[in-house]
């Protein structure tokens, strides 16, 4: 699961995390009335948009995913297919996140449900509340304050401490790293 | 359902097809997935006094999510620089639709819903979704479902009206 970090790995990341932002702005996502207007299903003026963003979003993401699975390409000899990989190790979580519930289907239907409720109230998620916060708007300020303490009180809630020593030792399965182009 | 007056299909079609390309993009070059509350909560991992990762988070993994935080940030400068001039970028950051009660509420709901749930509509609405993962198909859908009875709900009792 180790990453071999390059400076193209930095930039390339840059240039997403711009990309993403200016996405979501285009798209209308970083408008939370349009967001709450597609969760709105029973008010009598529904807005479609967000269902066709992520439609657009998926159809794209999967055929760069087919792409990918066709194996090596002359434009990236070294990356491996990412069919192989876990949910957790393309997210980057150690297979030591997990114990009875975290990590496992209820576990994380909990959480979605949870984060539903959140998204559905604020119209916001992760994504648009940072992109939207240059706008220095309070409301945006205090959903992404609170946002970040939600997120630390998970933390220090229920993330699993790091087994102590002697504890039994979690069996990992056999990961692929994800090898990436020079 | 009613009319649809706000809907907006050239531009959700585009604006999709560009983060379905930042997502192809930071597999691509970091081999992760590009679920933003994964790559804010790496970032916090082991922060605060008294907790520790599970397994300490790489340098480099926190280095590559700083850089697309950066560039997430930037993302939103350039909308907001954009909108005072360009009409197709006018908008593109909303006015919130709650009281900052309500707010603060989701805040903290979706910030521990998040990583309770391990992704949000980035991680799991695009990248689960798109490798037609089980864990995300049911994630989304849950999230889907609750954010639909939400709306519902508040709409019906008028709760943290803004």
């Amino acid at each position: 699961m180790t990453m071999t970090m390059t400076r193209r790995t930095l930039l390339g990341a840059f240039g997403c995390g711009l990309i993403f932002a200016i996405g979501l702005g285009v798209s209308g996502m970083t408008q939370p009335g349009k967001v709450v207007g597609f969760l709105d299903l029973f008010g009598g003026s529904w807005d479609p948009s967000l269902g066709l963003v992520m439609a657009a979003a998926v159809a794209v993401h999967a055929s760069f995913l087919r792409w990918m699975r066709r194996g090596p390409s002359s434009a990236a000899p070294e990356i491996d297919s990412c069919a192989a990989l876990t949910d957790d190790e393309l997210a980057g979580i150690s297979p030591r996140a997990r114990n009875g519930f975290l990590g496992t289907r209820g576990g994380v239907m909990a959480g979605a449900a949870i984060f539903g409720v959140g998204w559905g109230l604020g119209g916001y998620c992760p994504g648009p509340a940072l992109v939207s916060l240059v706008s220095l708007a309070p409301g945006v300020l205090l959903f992404t304050a609170t946002m970040l303490g939600g997120m630390l009180i998970y933390q220090v809630l229920l993330h699993p401490r790091a087994a102590s020593p002697g504890g039994p030792e979690l069996t990992a399965r056999p990961t692929t790293r994800p090898k990436l182009a020079r | 359902m009613g009319n649809f007056d706000h809907f907006t299909p050239w531009r959700a079609l585009m604006g999709g097809a560009l983060i379905g390309l930042a997502a192809s993009g930071t597999l691509f070059f970091t081999g992760r997935r590009a679920g933003i509350s994964g790559i804010v909560g790496g970032l916090l991992e082991g922060l605060l006094p008294g907790t520790t990762a599970v397994s300490p988070i790489p340098a480099d993994e926190r280095r590559w999510r700083a850089a697309f935080l950066v560039g997430l940030l930037l993302g939103g400068l350039a909308l907001l620089a954009a909108g005072t001039g360009a009409a197709f970028f006018a908008g593109a950051i909303g006015a919130p639709v709650r009281s900052y009660l309500g707010l603060a509420v989701a805040g903290v709901l979706v910030g521990f819903g998040a990583r309770l749930g391990r992704g949000c509509t980035s991680g799991h609405g695009v990248c689960g979704v798109s490798r037609l993962s089980a864990q995300s198909l049911v994630a989304t859908a849950t999230f889907m479902i609750t954010g639909i009875a939400t709306v519902a709900l508040v709409r019906f009792t008028g709760w943290f009206a803004p």
